[in-house]
């Protein structure tokens, strides 16, 4: 296997990945984000935020 | 011969995120922020002055300036392509903002306010979409365009008529009117609702609950009950996301519809391959909103906490009012043409009429309601 197989192969797992995120909804996004926020809340890890 | 019709198109507001590249987004999205900010600051600079000034002057919310400076970009000098990627993510942000507004909720109020906002939508869906469809077949629309403003109008705006799309096979041209039609009537919605709202003398309470049973788009249902007030901001979200919630209900019925006349797909019989139907067109920021409502209510987080989090959904929000300024071009809107304009503004006016009857009705006549903490 040469060097430039194993950079095809991270190629290909990559755009895999990418491929796999991207097939993921918007809406799902969002509630993966807010989601991220709420936990680090109850983990009492997300810093203050001023309005 | 039955073909299942869950085609995955993409949802309007798919259109968030078009491009794979991250950086292509971080103009549109810093456009978001400065104009969010100078909406922010234009509401405290604009006090300051009336009070230094003795002026006696209306407070304007910084909900309504970031629309303004918003549009007064796009109308002038015009959105360089630079800046597009990045401000289409408004509603990235609006989703994320609705998920964290769930924390200001107690969740027995979702299930009591979706429960009495789920009885007003359907009276309000029948009434306005059947009005919008009589209307439609009047002034000559196709029956296509007629169905596709009647999902828009009566259930919830561009995401509702581009779910719709592939499953009624509706020609693009169609989609296109109905899209216009749509902003152009948020558009008119956001600046009229709250002038008639204060006229009329509505409660917070109440015209949050006009606000989300009348306005179309979430992004606008969501700025026209902040800019009445931020209580009525909360209960609009959440009625417009039970709206919301009955996306694929409707989509259902209309593909059903045009099946039967042999103009769409058939539709696989069977109650799981409907419920598959239901379940890819059901807005699944839904449940987010419900789950951190159910986190709220468990008490898991501090009263600390639980301010941060509402101060996260009211960053988001300000970056959709900024992005509903920025991505509504009037010169566009009014090429659409007059007839379907005309069919939205009686849908508009219909829907709004029939939900501040159905809310008048409720609130005072019956007495239901529940407030947002």
């Amino acid at each position: 296997m040469t060097a430039s197989d194993h950079g095809g192969e991270a190629v290909n797992g990559a755009s895999t990945r990418g491929e796999y995120l991207g097939r993921i909804s918007l809406d799902w996004w969002a509630t993966i984000v807010a989601g991220v926020v709420v936990l680090l809340a109850v983990a009492g890890l997300l810093p203050k935020i001023p309005w | 011969m039955s073909t299942v019709v869950t085609e995955h198109e993409e949802p309007a507001d798919e259109a968030s995120f078009t491009s794979r590249n991250i950086l292509e987004y971080v103009p549109g999205v810093l456009l978001l922020v400065a104009v969010g900010l100078l909406g922010k600051y234009a509401q405290v600079w604009w006090n300051l002055l009336a009070h230094q000034q003795h002026w006696r002057v209306p407070d304007i919310e910084y909900v309504l300036w970031a629309i303004v400076f918003g549009l007064l970009v796009t109308n002038t000098v015009g959105l360089h392509r630079i800046f597009r990627a990045g401000v289409q993510t408004y509603e990235f942000w609006l989703k994320i903002g609705i998920v964290a507004l769930g924390v200001r909720f107690v969740l027995g109020d979702v299930v009591k306010l979706g429960g009495i906002s789920l009885v007003q939508i359907l009276v309000d869906m029948a009434l306005a979409g059947g009005i919008i469809l009589a209307a439609a077949h009047f002034f000559g629309l196709s029956g296509k365009l007629g169905s596709l403003l009647a999902i828009g109008t009566s259930i919830c705006g561009v995401s509702a008529i581009v779910a719709s799309k592939g499953a009624i096979r509706a020609r693009n041209s169609d989609v296109g009117y109905a899209i216009a039609a749509i902003l152009a009537l948020g558009a008119v919605a956001l600046f009229t609702l709250p002038v008639l709202g204060h006229a009329i003398g509505l409660t917070d309470h109440e015209f949050g609950l006009w606000a989300g049973l009348s306005v179309d788009n979430t992004a606008e249902t969501t700025a026209t009950g902040y800019l009445y007030s931020e209580q009525a901001g909360k209960i609009a979200v959440l009625v417009k996301s039970t709206r919301n919630a009955l996306i694929g209900f409707v989509v259902l019925g209309f593909a059903l519809y045009w099946a039967s006349r042999g103009e769409a797909d058939r539709v696989s019989p069977g109650l799981r391959a409907r419920a598959l139907f239901i379940w890819d067109k059901f807005p699944k920021f839904v449940l987010g909103f419900l789950a951190v409502s159910a986190i709220a209510t468990a008490g898991w987080l501090s009263k600390g906490q639980t301010t941060n989090v509402a101060n996260v959904s009211r960053w988001a929000f300000l970056l959709t009012f900024a992005g509903v300024g920025l991505n509504t071009n009037v010169r566009e809107l009014v090429r659409t043409g007059w007839r379907p304009l005309v069919v939205a503004v009686i849908g508009l006016v219909v829907v709004a009429a029939v939900s501040l009857g159905l809310v008048l009705i409720t609130s005072r006549g019956l007495h239901w309601g529940i407030g947002a903490g």
